[in-house]
């Protein structure tokens, strides 16, 4: 039941109509139920016992242990049991999430070493399917346990809550990975909220269209480039390898932004604020900042659980510098097990450690240059800078082979012709000459969308709502309409998975 | 002031309510202009069943229904001009018997035709005939109901399909990259024939074929499986319902003794219903079908052909059938299918113009042309030019001395007017309906299109016919010596 399918449109206007209809106590159990039943109907390919018995093992693991955790005196000689169940659930929750995402990773790692010393290789021969959503409800359950350990919140004590906190159906496949304070409240307050809210209600609107814009319009048509010419890339050159990688990056952006925009619209017009994923991340200025944009649920948990117990910033140096590392390497393999995404996690940790170390070098260069540091010149080229890196390192995150990988980067540096840029021959990539300017033409909303975000600091949601009605009405029915007709779907396609379900 | 509160809060809320309802209506208004542009505009099925569905009740005499043989086949103009039979042809491309029985029970909520004619080549399919291009030809000019949800299950295997095409929007909208402004229009621009069309398509097409050759006597060879069990059920529901009912074989130039066989077996099975079964293949001579210049492919008759075959199935309807001579109803509920004529038959006249490449023989063509028709004259040089040619200039007034070169004219009636160019070069143009034409110092251009943009460069008398009735260009033709040029 993927966001932009019609299964899912069907199933989120019964549970949106039967939820302002219930009387307001009941909500939250019609939103649990309705949470249980997306799940299992997305593992209904397998046996219930297959799939959904993990998310339960999962919320029964995390809950008890929270319950018992808070139980224990955090003072004391007792103290210690603290730790023993924090990582009693830690142990439980991630060994999950290594068994099926990284056994075979694993094995295939430590094979050639068997092989050399003449031993016989483990087999790989066996398919390990994961439950879906995994890694996003073990972070959501584990950092739970962190914030139950650390006495950042009580634990949870009824386990319908706690349930729901962990698999509300609009961020369990995908994310926004929520924490306990912020939701866990919210879902008391469901009797609270009231049925005709015009402006939550066309918040909501707007941010569901703005998904299904860019996944519809935008990713999945900016998708034929990139498989096509990485898939060919042997009949391509230069100028076309880094447009195609140019595309990749808007592509992964609005695949991964419309989930999270999706997921926060539907949990507004149910009254519930779920945490913003992304706020322009591609006009950041530098790659610290870039991962204060980009996937943010997901940054803050790794810089609340593995970077500040790591130490944080407040050690040496040389420490901070080990931690940055260590913390993106994490963020690497949390998105696969594969070498290329620890490769990727490691430049973005090399880059922020470089960006660190030449910090001071810079300053004393744009001094002695005048570099005029707040002019438009100076932020748009570290801004095009910063987007060239992230660019280049998602050439790893999406070619799973680190020598192929290495290879297109290589040929990205050969000889350009530029002339492909103005003699027709971009529309040969994958995308016709009308397709590709109904694809330039949704960039450049996407782009005035973005700055608009990053001046005002808003969701889009928030920004329409700011605007006279008249505006947003426009703004809805224009998406809309360029949904439907623009859009990648229908008999011919097949809905697309969104790229972050894998992970 | 707390009833002041409440009461501000109700305001309020019956506020927010009539601007949700407000918005809502406005997106119901928008969608509906988002279906009539981008649903499919096919002639055949989709906007055939508009034309069907704007009948008045009760005058379709003749109802045809079948796949693409009886809209190529059948002129509706013809059986109305010779005969006086108001008919209407419902059909699709290969459209296979469960389509037609639907589409028979879609017809007969709004007409009491005389006779229904089922065109049975689906008995000869052999293959899969479920495929999106089937569904969109046949299915999706029909009005929401029973019967169209009928026709679409028998369509589909699986329920996805049926919820795929059931919700049309997602079809709708793989056309918008073959959107243009005709679809806007509504009516691909051609609003004559739209207004008071009969379902027949003429085919202007000459493809040589050879005879069919095939044995009179063939075992008879059971049909498709589904296909028969809706022939059946065609044939049970006009039984049941009373409706006189003729099943036919229309002339194919690619009939086989295979063929045969089968609707040899369609005509046992008519037997059991007491319905008379017609192959037309049977009575080629008597219909007068010239094999090498009466068919546009092997499937299909041509213009030529299709008034051969339609005087003689005309004949045999009027012997046959109980029919009744609406030409001389003076009500005026019949008017239509005068017009409709009157299209088909102008429609006709300019492929013959078109097609005509002797100069003495257009020469000729021109001077009959009647009053609906504009001739655009522009001569670049008169160095070569035939006798009849420079007749027919001179009998309209149009001088063969310079500055010919500077000047345009428009004959109409037998009435020439010269026309001058003004500071923007332009000497004339005229919008009707959708479309514009311009005669200007640059050309003759026809919706933005140089009429004569492939001949450019010849020199000669150029000539641009306009069919002002059905508001389109009948002709352009370069007239150099003996010889005609076209685009």
């Amino acid at each position: 039941m993927l966001f932009n399918s019609l299964q899912f449109a069907l199933f989120f206007l019964v549970v949106l109509a039967v939820f302002y209809v219930l009387p307001p106590r009941v909500r939250v159990w019609w939103i649990l139920v309705s949470s249980l039943f997306f799940y299992c109907f997305e593992s209904r390919e397998n046996p219930i016992s297959e799939q959904s018995v993990y998310l339960f093992t999962a919320i029964g693991v995390s809950y008890v242990t929270g319950l018992i955790m808070g139980l224990i005196p955090s003072e004391g000689k007792l103290k210690i049991l603290r730790l023993v169940l924090l990582l009693e659930g830690i142990i439980a929750d991630f060994g999950m999430l290594f068994y099926f995402k990284y056994t075979k990773f694993f094995i295939e790692l430590i094979n050639p070493s068997i092989i050399e010393k003449g031993g016989t290789p483990l087999s790989t021969d066996f398919n390990l399917l994961m439950p879906i959503g995994i890694s996003f409800f073990i972070f959501t359950s584990t950092g739970y346990l962190f914030d139950v350990y650390r006495k950042k919140i009580e634990p949870e004590k009824n386990p319908f809550y706690y349930a729901l906190f962990t698999c509300f159906f609009p961020c369990i496949m995908s994310g926004p990975i929520e924490r306990a304070d912020h939701l866990i409240p919210q879902l008391k307050k469901l009797h609270e909220v009231r049925v005709i809210d015009v402006d939550r209600m066309s918040n909501g609107i707007v941010l569901i269209v703005w998904g299904l814009f860019a996944k519809m319009v935008i990713a999945d048509r900016i998708a034929m480039i990139v498989d096509n010419v990485y898939g060919h890339y042997y009949n391509y050159g230069s100028v076309e390898i880094i447009f195609a990688s140019i595309c990749y990056s808007i592509q992964i952006y609005c695949d991964f932004m419309s989930y999270s925009t999706i997921a926060m619209g539907c949990s507004k017009l149910m009254g519930i604020d779920v945490f913003d994923n992304f706020e322009a991340p591609y006009l950041s200025q530098s790659v610290q900042e870039f991962w204060r944009r980009w996937h943010i649920s997901l940054s803050s948990w790794l810089r609340d659980y593995v970077y500040i117990p790591l130490g944080g910033s407040r050690c040496s140096k040389l420490r901070k510098y080990l931690n940055v590392m260590i913390t993106f390497l994490v963020s690497g393999i949390w998105h696969g097990a594969g070498i290329n995404f620890i490769v990727w996690g490691g430049i973005h940790g090399l880059l922020q450690v470089v960006d660190g170390v030449t910090a001071p070098l810079r300053k004393k260069i744009n001094e002695l240059t005048n570099a005029k540091t707040e002019s438009f010149g100076y932020k748009f080229g570290r801004g095009l800078l910063t987007f060239a890196v992230v660019d280049l390192a998602w050439v790893f995150f999406r070619i799973t082979d680190f020598n192929l990988a290495v290879e297109l980067i290589k040929r990205m540096f050969h000889k350009p012709d530029l002339w492909l840029l103005f003699n027709g021959g971009l529309y040969t990539l994958g995308l016709d000459q009308k397709e590709f300017n109904i694809l330039f033409m949704a960039v450049l909303a996407l782009l005035v969308m973005d700055i608009a975000r990053k001046k005002t600091q808003k969701s889009i949601g928030d920004i329409m709502i700011g605007q006279p009605w008249w505006f947003r009405w426009v703004v809805i029915i224009a998406l809309f309409f360029a949904v439907l007709t623009f859009g990648i779907y229908g008999p011919a396609f097949d809905a697309s998975g969104f790229i972050y379900l894998q992970f | 002031m707390k009833v002041k509160e409440v009461l501000f809060s109700v305001l309020k809320s019956l506020k927010n309510a009539v601007r949700a309802v407000a918005f809502l209506l406005i997106l119901a208004f928008l969608i509906n202009i988002w279906i009539g542009w981008l649903k499919p505009k096919h002639f055949d099925g989709n906007l055939m069943m508009d034309a069907f569905y704007a009948q008045q009740e009760n005058t379709v005499d003749l109802l045809v229904i079948g796949s693409s043989h009886t809209f190529v086949d059948v002129n509706t103009g013809t059986l109305w001009n010779d005969y006086g039979i108001p008919s209407f042809v419902i059909g699709g491309s290969l459209q296979p018997f469960w389509h037609s029985y639907y589409y028979l029970r879609e017809a007969v909520k709004t007409q009491t035709p005389r006779l229904v004619i089922l065109e049975a080549l689906a008995c000869n399919i052999e293959e899969d005939n479920t495929f999106p291009g089937i569904i969109f030809n046949n299915i999706y000019g029909m009005k929401w109901g029973m019967e169209k949800l009928e026709s679409l299950r028998a369509s589909v295997f699986d329920t996805d399909g049926l919820v795929d095409y059931t919700l049309f929007f997602e079809d709708y909208h793989n056309r918008y990259p073959e959107l243009d402004m005709l679809d806007i229009a509504g009516d691909l621009g051609d609003p004559v024939r739209y207004e008071d069309w009969k379902g027949f398509y003429d085919y202007f097409l000459t493809q040589y074929v050879d005879e069919p050759e095939f044995l009179d006597d063939v075992l008879p060879e059971p049909m498709v499986n589904k296909e028969e069990y809706y022939y059946r059920l065609i044939l049970e529901y006009c039984r049941d319902n009373d409706i006189p009912l003729l099943i036919m074989v229309s002339p194919d130039g690619g009939y086989s003794n295979r063929a045969r066989s089968h609707y040899v077996y369609a005509s046992e099975i008519a037997d059991e219903y007491g319905f008379d079964f017609v192959d037309f293949n049977n009575y080629y001579d008597e219909i007068g079908l010239d094999f090498s210049l009466d068919f546009a492919d092997l499937g299909h008759l041509n213009h030529r052909g299709n008034r051969k075959f339609t005087e003689y199935l005309g004949d045999y309807l009027v012997d046959n059938y109980d029919f009744i001579d609406r030409r001389n109803d003076e009500s005026g509920i019949y008017d239509s299918w005068a017009d409709n004529y009157r299209y088909l038959e102008y429609r006709y006249d300019n492929y013959i113009l078109s097609d005509t490449f002797d100069v003495t023989d257009y020469v000729g063509r021109l001077a009959e042309l009647s009053e609906d028709y504009e001739v655009f004259v522009a001569i670049s040089d008169l160095s070569y030019i035939t006798d009849e040619m420079r007749t027919y200039l001179g009998i309209n007034g149009i001088p063969s001395a310079r500055p010919y070169d500077e000047r345009r004219w428009m004959i109409r009636g037998g009435n020439t007017t010269t026309l001058y160019a003004d500071e923007n070069g332009l000497y004339y143009e005229v919008y009707t309906g959708d479309h514009h034409l311009a005669v200007s110092t640059s050309g003759f251009y026809y919706d933005g299109q140089d009429l004569f943009a492939a001949v450019a460069g010849y020199n000669g008398v150029l000539i641009v016919v306009y069919d002002s009735y059905n508001q389109t260009v009948a002709d352009a033709a370069v007239v150099f010596g003996t010889e005609i040029w076209r685009l």
